[in-house]
């Protein structure tokens, strides 16, 4: 009889231990943040067991993002780096052929099957008006009080140096040349959906799963949480002031998020707010959304996509949607109403009014 | 258990032990069980510039907090926490959307300031 007492005991004891590492094995949440990179805030969250293999995934992501960040910034050069900055440069009042890594040439020629996608809606040839807005607009913010629109005659004097065709791609020579002196680039609208896209999928391969990747707005999924549920991924209200809290909570796993919002970037004048996305026919910013938030698979598609649905109706939006298998996508209104392509209520997990 | 009871047979009382230290032992590892499940810290607010957590509140408890933020420790963001939520109510950013933005009081809200590298979260329900 004491045998078998013992034998129980002995059972209860290690199933009582099992329970206790069972719970200590549950996938735990880790995030952390940076400002380095893209002028933005990157956060990563991961769903695993050991802190280890999320810091392994973390450093991973920030010397990923650094190294793409080097490349694709127009505003500062590295020393023996050739990037945009270089490509943007000119030299006795023309630019040079410049030979770049090919994660640049593939981001250019992602931006050119966009621009033709999108029927110029994203132009990343426009960095002649863009560099005007954000001169404009960051002595806006630093000064208020002296803030001050850009003239038209300004704007239309620049957009007169965007043709894409102008952006020379040597493939064999790894080269790129801008044949108009008067043009730029700014790959404001893709650079970072194209990054985080690039890192996302080297983690995949790697076989990295569970995890949210988030530059700036751009989110990018791995997988799902590590008990098999979906991540849950929260639209910011663009009414800043509203108590509300989320616009929507989607339900992911492993497709991006990416929202274009007026509220993020933008400067007053006179009373009014001009924000950072600017429509190519009109030059100035674009009007009729708070918000656009699309959901696809890339998250290079889905920041080009937020940008260029920004700056189109609602109708040919839709069409333009459509060239891109399961993207879907959420419109806010000027006045908050919400309007929804026809698969995007799959993704929904809650929506409050 | 009553002594008259153990004295009637030896042998019913060991198996009522038995039952007895196999029912305290299980309850004990239920109870162990279910304070690691359901055992609640209570939200805080996580306060971090640049990256690095600096700071952790409750949210249950009122206060108000002057941050120095930003790279070099020249920003400046007030953090109020009042009645379970927590909000920014005042900055020296440029653009001061931090200051605009709602109060937050649910798990994985945050409020972020990008010009003082500022991230406050709300961790916990």
């Amino acid at each position: 009889m004491k045998k078998r007492m013992i034998r129980i005991l002995a059972l209860l004891l290690v199933f009582g231990n099992s329970f206790l590492f069972g719970c200590e094995r549950q996938p735990q949440k880790y995030t952390e943040y940076t400002f380095e990179y893209f002028d933005t805030i990157t956060s990563v969250t991961g769903y695993v067991t050991r802190r280890d293999d999320f810091d392994r995934v973390w450093n991973r992501v920030k010397e990923e993002l650094n190294t793409y960040h080097r490349l694709y910034t127009i505003y500062d050069s590295y020393e023996g780096v050739n990037n945009l900055y270089t490509v943007n440069r000119l030299i006795d009042g023309a630019h040079r052929e410049v030979e770049v890594d090919p994660k640049i040439m593939d981001l250019l020629h992602y931006g050119k099957r966009m621009y033709e996608l999108t029927d110029g809606q994203l132009n990343i040839a426009m960095g002649s008006v863009l560099s005007i807005w954000h001169s404009y607009r960051e002595a806006g913010i630093s000064n208020p009080a002296e803030a001050k629109l850009p003239s038209i005659e300004l704007l239309r004097e620049a957009a007169k140096h965007t043709d894409i065709e102008r952006i020379i791609l040597n493939e064999e020579a790894g080269t790129v040349y801008l044949s108009d002196p008067e043009m730029s680039l700014d790959v404001g609208a893709v650079a970072k959906g194209y990054a985080v896209e690039m890192i996302a999928q080297m983690l995949e391969n790697e076989g990295v799963t569970g995890y949210v990747l988030n530059v700036g707005g751009n989110v990018r999924t791995l997988g799902a949480r590590g008990d098999g549920s979906s991540f849950a991924v929260g639209i910011e209200n663009p009414d800043s002031g509203d108590e509300n809290g989320y616009l929507a909570v989607l339900s992911l796993r492993g497709e991006s998020l990416v929202t274009s919002g007026s509220y993020q970037r933008y400067y007053t004048v006179e009373g009014m707010n001009y924000h950072h996305i600017i429509d190519p026919t009109t030059l100035m910013p674009a009007t009729g959304y708070r918000s656009v938030s699309v959901i696809c698979a890339s998250s290079a598609d889905g920041d080009a996509l937020s940008t260029a649905l920004f700056t189109l109706s609602y109708e040919e939006g839709l069409s333009l949607l459509s060239k891109i298998p399961g993207a879907e996508a959420l419109w806010v209104l000027e006045d908050g109403t919400q309007c929804f392509s026809e698969g995007f209520g799959q993704y929904l997990q809650t929506q409050k009014s | 258990m009553n002594r008259s009871e153990q004295t009637d047979s030896v042998k019913q009382c060991r198996k009522r032990d038995r039952i007895l230290i196999a029912a305290i032992l299980l309850l004990a590892v239920m109870g162990i069980f279910a304070w690691l499940l359901f055992r609640q810290k209570g939200a805080v607010v996580e306060v971090s510039v640049n990256g690095e957590t600096v700071a952790e509140y409750s949210l249950s408890e009122d206060r108000q907090v002057e941050l120095s933020t930003g790279t070099d420790g020249q920003g400046r963001n007030t953090l109020v926490i009042r009645g379970g939520t927590a909000e920014v109510s005042d900055a020296n950013c440029p653009d001061g959307l931090c200051a605009e933005h709602r109060a937050v009081s649910r798990d994985g809200e945050s409020i972020v300031c990008l010009p003082n590298r500022l991230v406050i979260t709300v961790r916990g329900e």
